[in-house]
């Protein structure tokens, strides 16, 4: 019993032996591997430290899987996209602040890329209005009874992808859809329903092998819809016209670049279609429309048209220039007349308006407007009158009031109005009286003019004066031999009454009776008196006017020589006339 | 926006497309029944604060179910099978068409229409009739295609059993 249990402790104590020994063997080879592991494991469990491996580890993983191609997008894709979704409904306005810069030129590129869209369209249709072309497509429509847009469409248009319908292929659901704007849509759903399920029928009907597919739909000459399947979805392109084949590849392309975007959407699709919004742009892209090139050889009636509006423009500009400068002119000559002041003075659309001062006496302006190839129609007058006192315009003026007779003229120096030559009595008064009273006259000087009249009644009266009718010493009674004196003087004075009468002149006669110095002066004055009364007798015994003609006796008071002689006794003892005219001497 | 096609299925002259027409968007005529033996309309409500839009294929009616065309019936996410009730084998076809359909796409929400309910007097869907449907748990719904009695509510229904599902 005891030495079995001393062997049993000697046992006990040679396997720890060994276990210790196999320790140190086992740290000896696999210590170090151990360790590192263990500190694998410790940088693996820790989540703070992988995740700082992984961020220095992550943008260079990025940027090689960017070298490798787009699945690293492709997969993140959904997850940014619903980022952004909830970025955008937690906080929309910093998302508004964020786009804000870009948003603007992108809205003024669209408009722009719309406007241009229209001014071609409206280029397009300008041309095809008024080329023969044009003409011949509009007698198309109307032969056809089908709208000219129509027409133009047909003929200009090589094809245009009106509609394109992304549908999920398993329920029929428009998973997307986009047309043009000129086309007239009905609801895509249900077209899409009913798309679905005519591709159905169609294999239904005519046992379709397996993977044969309805792919083309075609509707009269020009209109078609392609049918592009691919695993989940198909896309149908409707289109008019005739699209090159490459086109469909381009949609093949097109719907496996889908397939793949949305990989992980296809297997739990639940009907909800938001997610696929995102393909719209690229979808609307695809909507193109491809014109036919026509060579633009301009019509002759678009020629003739561009012709006539070049003319047009170009005569309309030389018309303007010319009357501009015949306005010009027409200005620089009115404003060159006397007794025009031209204030104000302008021009617009064919319509002259002029304002200013006028002298009646003033050159006409509208016979300045024919001179000058102004319209008088055109032109808006508006002149106040005013007297000039210009030299001219006086003299013109001086001229018109006064009327000046044949033989007289006028002329103003300084503002003194000269007249010269002949005149009745009447118009030299009138002259003297009105001259004064004309604008710009100062005086009037009528030394140069010779008043008709007056100068006869002047040499009338000297006649008269020079008449002496003789008398016998101490006798009053006429000699028979003094008749012939008598009557030249009767008829003197009635020539000179006749015109003192016609012409208002102002005349009166005196009938001097004188007598010789002989006997006494009472007594001489006495016969003078009465040789004048008899002689007055016999004049108004002619039937001339009393108060024309007055008695004086002088006596012999006044002689008319001096002496002692006869004959000079002979001539004092006498009768003789002097005439006043207008209250002075005519013969002093 | 959630979209789901869902199928109506029902015996012919039924009442399926009287059944709907003042209650749906329509943009094809009748005819397509007779010529492609389906068409589409489209219901939009909104059940429960989502909105979604219903693609109804309203199928021709047929009283032979194995005519119904399968690959019709794919994709759907619910089915409306019309019953007159007025004509108790329609309820027949109903569960056959029911049955062909849970074969061609599985189980799938659906409802039971018992149309014509405005002709009491003719009924002939029995109690018992409706505690079969209740035990394949079909929930059925009685309407009327003259009074428009119960078609929203069955739309409704239906939805939200898609919904749900």
């Amino acid at each position: 019993m005891g030495e079995s249990a001393s062997r049993d402790g000697s046992d006990a104590q040679a396997d720890e032996l060994i276990a210790s020994q196999w320790r140190q063997l086992r740290e000896l080879l696999s210590g170090p591997e151990r360790r590192r592991l263990d500190e694998i494991l410790a940088r693996l469990n820790d989540p703070v430290r992988r995740a700082e491996e992984l961020s220095q580890a992550l943008p260079d993983a990025i940027t090689l899987s960017h070298a490798n191609g787009d699945r690293m997008a492709q997969a993140l894709g959904p997850t940014i996209d619903t980022v952004l979704k909830r970025s955008v409904r937690r906080n929309p306005a910093f998302i508004a602040d964020v786009i804000f810069p870009a948003l603007g030129p992108a809205i003024r590129k669209s408009v722009i890329a719309t406007l241009l869209g229209m001014i071609q369209s409206l280029n397009q249709l300008l041309n095809q209005t008024v080329s023969l072309r044009g003409i011949k497509w509009r007698l198309e429509a109307f032969r056809t009874h089908r709208p000219f847009a129509e027409v133009v469409l047909l003929h200009s248009l090589v094809y245009q992808v009106e509609q394109i319908f992304l549908v999920h292929r398993h329920t029929g659901v428009v998973l997307q859809h986009v047309a043009s704007l000129d086309i007239q849509v009905r609801d895509p759903d249900l077209v899409s329903g009913m798309l679905t399920a005519i591709q159905d029928f169609i294999k239904d009907s005519f046992d379709a092998h397996h993977g044969d597919t309805l792919d083309t739909l075609r509707m009269g000459g020009d209109h078609s819809v392609w049918i592009e399947q691919g695993a989940e979805a198909f896309l149908a392109v409707v289109l008019r016209g005739t699209p090159p084949l490459t086109m469909r590849e381009r949609f093949k392309g097109l719907l496996k670049e889908i397939h793949e975007t949305f990989s992980s959407k296809w297997a739990d699709f639940d009907g909800e279609v938001a997610p696929f919004d995102m393909i719209r742009p690229q979808l609307e892209n695809e909507l193109i429309v491809e014109m036919r090139e026509v060579k633009q050889r301009a019509s002759p009636l678009l020629w003739l048209a561009g012709a006539a509006a070049v003319a047009l423009v170009l005569f309309g500009t030389w018309h303007f220039l010319q009357q501009r400068r015949h306005w010009q002119n027409y200005l620089a000559k009115l404003r060159a007349q006397s007794g025009i002041v031209v204030t104000t003075a302008h021009q617009g659309w064919g319509q002259y308006y002029i304002e200013g001062l006028r002298d009646p006496l003033a050159a006409d302006p509208r016979e300045l407007m024919a001179a000058a190839g102004i319209d008088p129609q055109q032109v808006h007058s508006r002149w106040r009158y005013y007297q000039a006192l210009e030299g001219p315009l006086v003299l013109r003026r001086a001229e018109q009031i006064l009327k000046p007779p044949p033989g007289v003229q006028l002329n103003l120096r300084q503002g003194v109005l000269a007249a010269s030559g002949s005149a009745s009595h009447e118009w030299v008064v009138k002259l003297s009286r009105l001259a004064p009273a004309i604008a710009g006259v100062s005086a009037c000087d009528t030394r140069q003019l010779k008043d008709i009249q007056m100068v006869e009644l002047y040499a009338l009266a000297s006649r008269l004066s020079r008449l002496s009718i003789t008398f016998a010493s101490g006798r009053s009674v006429l000699a028979p031999d003094q008749q012939p004196t008598l009557m030249t003087a009767s008829s003197l004075i009635v020539r000179m009454q006749s015109m003192a009468q016609q012409s208002g002149i102002q005349i009166h006669i005196k009938v001097i009776g004188r007598s010789d110095p002989t006997g006494p002066p009472l007594l001489n004055l006495h016969l003078s008196q009465d040789r004048s009364s008899r002689v007055l007798r016999f004049l108004f015994a002619k039937g001339l006017d009393p108060t024309l003609l007055s008695p004086v006796g002088r006596g012999s008071d006044m002689p008319f020589q001096t002496g002692d002689a006869q004959e000079h006794f002979d001539t004092e003892r006498s009768v003789t006339f002097q005439t006043l005219i207008n209250g002075k001497e005519a013969c002093p | 926006m959630i979209k789901k096609k869902i199928c109506m299925l029902g015996a012919f002259a039924a009442g399926k497309t009287s059944l709907v027409k003042r209650h749906v968007y329509s943009i094809f005529s009748d005819k397509y029944h007779t010529t492609v033996g389906v068409k589409i309309d489209k219901k939009e409500m909104t059940v429960s604060g989502k909105e979604i839009d219903l693609i109804i294929w309203d199928l021709h009616g047929e009283d032979d179910f194995q005519s119904v065309p399968v690959s019709y019936l794919r994709g759907s996410a619910g089915f409306i099978y019309v019953v007159d009730g007025t004509r108790r084998n329609t309820l027949d076809v109903a569960l056959g068409l029911q049955a062909r359909a849970q074969d061609a796409v599985g189980a799938q929400p659906c409802i039971m229409t018992l149309n014509k309910c405005d002709l009491r007097e003719h009924w002939e869907i029995t109690d018992e009739d409706l505690a079969r449907l209740a035990r394949n748990r079909i929930q059925a719904i009685e309407t009327s295609a003259k009074t428009g009695h119960c078609v929203e509510t069955a739309f409704q229904t239906l939805a939200a059993l898609i919904l749900e599902a």
